[in-house]
């Protein structure tokens, strides 16, 4: 077990800048997750802290010791890949085996071990078969077998569960959890999926262009987004964004789509363009009128099983909110949204930072 | 995304003796080509170029090049033309094909030596099984006409495998619904195969010309052994003709000459092959 | 009906033009040769094995073919390991200007031999290895070497990359990557190219022919300079043409699809 320190590492790639200055502490036992859209650059992150990519500028340290020089098997950490990257040649069992055996731990000790991590991973009945002959979630059990046998100190996931389809995602989402709980093993978790993230991280970092957008708890990520792209990119649906401006006495009231919203959340004295964000799952959606409610027009009901999703239209805004089932809607008829105030998020327009 | 470690461990052995054994050899050509090498009695006094002006007056070398371009267009061609059908004909789906390909394969396996030897024996003008077939007396190997023209025949046949096989790769990667849908469109099984299978198969051909060219041209051991350049030099190719140079009569310096001209000749076709492949590509 | 019977008379013809001379030379072979000279009858009367039993009495083939088969075995284990080593550092490492390296491999195999072949003569009389099977494999191996880095190369290019990231963190050094992994995952591939790479080396005349003259001679050589005193003994020559072709023969019909795969390994684009 071990914690990850990276401080001011960057990853140029010929000419172009893939990694800028990247700072970043990983705590001993911690479950921290690497969000991003593809392209971002978090499984370049990961290879570095593998040891399978060299960084080009800064540092990264293990409890201290920097490991920048160290090869994959000198840094003592294990991976688990996006396409499982089994052995197609061995069976199970060897799969499982090989770290030990590159080890060169005693026969007896490889049997133990591989039984009791196919008891815990339920891979008893499999041990002779090949790659090819298992299922895509017991290809995923046996990489993670191989990983965790020989007890890393850090543990790497990249994209793990991406290949396998929704339901048994989820299934191997609590069990990677789990699994976590058990050994308490420094593990970093690179995902595209935002909702992966926020089931089973401890940390998050929101990674865009190389660059960390933010790097909080699940919830502060989901209640606090630092900039209007973290505010996009985690929560599902997407979040709704306005163009607004806060004006007059004291800036404590935005101007957006033609109404005015009175809010306490804007400091005094900031006054300008802003782009307003609210979460559709904020916005509640009503085909009766309602005191404070805004008019809009209903243009698509989507259910959700205990509830619906309705896009609306208000101004000349396209935009997403949430409704009972029982509220009397129609398609391209009249309704009225309600949302809290304090669940508004407001955003610089110039630069996209967080106001307030 | 690639390992730190550097590969060029791993790859230099091989060039190492890849330069020790191909380039560092042409070079020692070269070398011996400006050079009067008689090996018997130790001879060896250089000469500049004076090999190469013997070499352009040299009319038995003109006649080697005459031979060694006639021998590659022709069985080139008619490779190229028998094999094409015989791949069109393989793809077909019926019983036996697997051992239908087997079959056609066994020219490619045979040993060159061992073809031409048994050519040889078909072709004798006495008690070859050829001669009794066609209920004629021709002295196949014995008249120039006759003898580069066999020489070619034995050369199509060892070799058309290679070709079929490469041909009937680039068959199989066409997809089939371009044919279904040039039925629909209403064209003859000439006009699929002149709008569909060439076009697509043009690639493939062109990597086949380059192979088959290269080796057509520097072809030594099939003509050695079936003809060994006779009759009167009628089927002496410029490999055969620096092959006796070298190793009948001794001179290495001359014998280099001549085959630096192979080199060179065959390094301009593959250039040539290898224009015409990019040039398409982009 | 009328189509599909032309179809297999088109097929019989191409069958019998592939397949016949090498079953004439097999009836050839078990003639007494006072009927090798006649024609007809086409099929001999009276079969004999004389001409087999000669093959190894008179003409020492028992020790070309072992000649022949120590060069093709030796230069097959040398031209795998080289080439394997080459293609995996190609494929799988940084290496600088890779592809110019490939192509720089393929071409030597666009090198003409004749061109090599007299400073090869020389450095060889040179080092003492004339008519020894050193030079044979060397020189095979070497000429091999090409065909064997670029199947091995797209064979390797098709492992997952990640496989090899695998290997490195649960513990393997780059060398035990290629020997522990990358290898025995390969040994379809591997075993298409020993193949190829075998019967190029069991065929090959021109350096066989210039670099050995009696003790380290091979078969295709022997059967080229077979030794006649008066006449040609065919009898003989067929008989030994078949010993050396059937081997390769029973390989290549029981390995034909990988041989296939081999040879149009990169050259059709899928």
């Amino acid at each position: 077990m071990a914690e990850i320190r990276i401080i001011g590492v960057q990853k140029k790639f010929g000419g172009s800048v893939i990694i800028d200055d990247l700072d970043l502490v990983i705590g001993d036992g911690e479950f921290f997750t690497i969000v991003g859209p593809s392209g971002c650059g978090k499984s370049t992150i990961l290879n570095m802290i593998a040891g399978l990519e060299a960084a080009t500028g800064g540092s990264i340290l293990f409890d201290g010791v920097t490991v920048n020089n160290a090869s994959p098997q000198e840094r003592d950490v294990a991976m688990v890949f996006q396409n499982y990257a089994l052995y197609p040649h061995m069976t199970v069992f060897e799969n499982i085996a090989f770290p030990l055996r590159m080890k060169k731990a005693p026969k007896s000790v490889i049997a133990r071990e591989v039984g009791s991590v196919a008891g815990l991973l339920d891979l008893d009945g499999l041990l002779g078969r090949k790659p090819r002959e298992l299922s895509g979630g017991q290809r995923q059990r046996v990489a993670l077998g191989r990983a965790i046998i020989r007890k890393p100190r850090v543990f790497l996931m990249d994209e793990p569960l991406s290949n396998l389809d929704a339901q048994l995602r989820i299934a191997m989402r609590s069990e990677i959890k789990k699994l976590h709980d058990q050994l308490r093993i420094t593990t970093v978790y690179v995902t595209h999926d935002q909702s992966e993230a926020l089931a089973v991280s401890d940390r998050i970092a929101v990674l865009d262009r190389g660059r960390i957008q933010q790097c909080e708890t699940p919830r502060a990520v989901y209640e606090r987004p630092a900039n209007a792209f973290v505010g996009g990119f985690i929560g599902s649906p997407q979040m709704n964004f306005l163009d607004g401006s806060i004006g007059g006495r004291g800036g404590r009231v935005i101007a957006c789509n033609g109404m005015e919203l009175k809010t306490r959340l804007v400091t005094a004295g900031i006054s300008g363009k802003v782009t307003v964000g609210i979460r559709p799952e904020d916005i509640t959606v009503t085909g009766k009128k309602r005191e404070g409610g805004f008019k809009v027009e209903a243009m698509f009901l989507e259910p959700a099983g205990s509830f619906s999703w309705v896009d609306f239209k208000w101004g000349h805004h396209v935009m997403k909110g949430r409704s009972d089932n029982d509220a009397g809607l129609e398609k391209g008829g009249t309704a009225y949204i309600l949302f809290p105030v304090e669940k508004i998020h407001l955003f610089d327009r110039e630069s996209g930072m967080r106001i307030g | 995304m690639k390992d730190k470690e550097r590969g060029i461990r791993y790859v230099a052995p091989s060039l190492i003796v890849l330069t020790l054994v191909t380039v560092y050899p042409v070079l020692y050509v070269f070398y011996l080509s400006l050079h009067r090498k008689l090996l018997i009695f130790n001879i060896s006094k250089f000469i500049a170029l004076d090999n190469y002006l013997f070499l352009i007056r040299d009319e038995r070398f003109w006649n080697a090049l005459r031979n060694t371009a006639y021998f590659t267009g022709l069985s080139v061609a008619l490779e190229l033309l028998l094999g094409l059908g015989i791949a069109v004909l393989l793809n077909r789906s019926f019983r036996l094909k697997g051992a239908s390909r087997a079959i056609v394969l066994i020219p490619w396996a045979i040993p060159t030596v061992v073809s031409a030897r048994m050519w040889e024996m078909m072709f004798n003008t006495d008690f070859g099984v050829i001669n009794y077939l066609l209920g004629v007396k021709i002295n196949w190997l014995g008249s120039p006409f006759w003898a580069i023209h066999a020489a070619i025949f034995v050369d199509v046949w060892k070799t058309t495998p290679f070709v079929v096989i490469l041909l009937t790769a680039g068959l199989q990667v066409i997809p089939r619904e371009l044919y279904s849908a040039a039925r629909i469109d209403g064209a003859g099984s000439w006009q699929m195969f002149r709008s569909v299978t060439l076009p697509l198969l043009l690639p493939v051909i062109l990597v086949v010309l380059l192979f088959r060219t290269l080796d057509a041209f520097r072809v030594f051991d099939a003509v050695y052994v079936l003809t060994g350049g006779g009759p009167a030099n009628s089927t002496e190719t410029v490999s055969i003709y620096a092959y006796k140079v070298l190793f009948q009569t001794l001179q290495f310096g001359y014998g280099s000459a001549l085959s630096l001209v192979v080199f060179f000749c065959t390094g301009s076709i593959g250039i040539f092959y290898i224009r015409l492949m990019t040039g398409r590509r982009t | 009906m009328m189509k599909r019977a032309g179809f297999y008379a088109l097929l019989a013809v191409v069958m019998l033009y592939c397949a016949g001379p090498l079953a004439w030379q097999l009836i050839t072979s078990i003639k007494l040769s006072g009927e090798i000279a006649v024609l007809p009858p086409l099929v001999s009367t009276n079969p004999t094995a004389a001409h087999y039993l000669s093959v190894f009495h008179d003409y020492s083939f028992a020790r070309y073919i072992l000649n022949s088969l120590i060069v093709a075995g030796s230069t097959t284990i040398l031209s795998l390991l080289l080439g394997s080593i080459c293609s995996f550092g190609l494929a799988k490492l940084r290496v600088p200007f890779a592809s110019l390296v490939l192509a720089f491999i393929l071409s030597v195999s666009m090198f003409p031999p004749i061109a090599t072949v007299s400073p090869l003569y020389i450095i060889i009389r040179t080092l003492g290895l004339r008519d020894t099977l050193a030079a044979l494999v060397m020189t095979h191996t070497v000429f091999s070497l090409p065909l064997t880095v670029w199947v091995l190369t797209n064979f390797f290019r098709t492992v997952p990359d990640d496989i090899y990231h695998a290997a490195r963190i649960d513990g393997c050094r780059p060398f035990q990557v290629y020997w522990k992994i990358m290898l025995p995952l390969s040994l379809p591939a591997v075993f298409t190219t020993a193949i190829l790479v075998f019967i190029f080396s069991w065929n090959e005349f021109l350096f066989a022919l210039t670099f050995t003259s009696a003790s380290a001679r091979t078969v295709p050589v022997a059967i080229a300079l077979f030794p006649g005193i008066h006449e040609m003994p065919w009898g003989e020559i067929a008989a030994a043409s078949v010993i050396v072709t059937l081997p390769i023969i029973l390989l290549v019909l029981l390995f034909q699809r990988k041989i296939v795969e081999g040879l149009t390994s990169g050259a059709v684009k899928g």
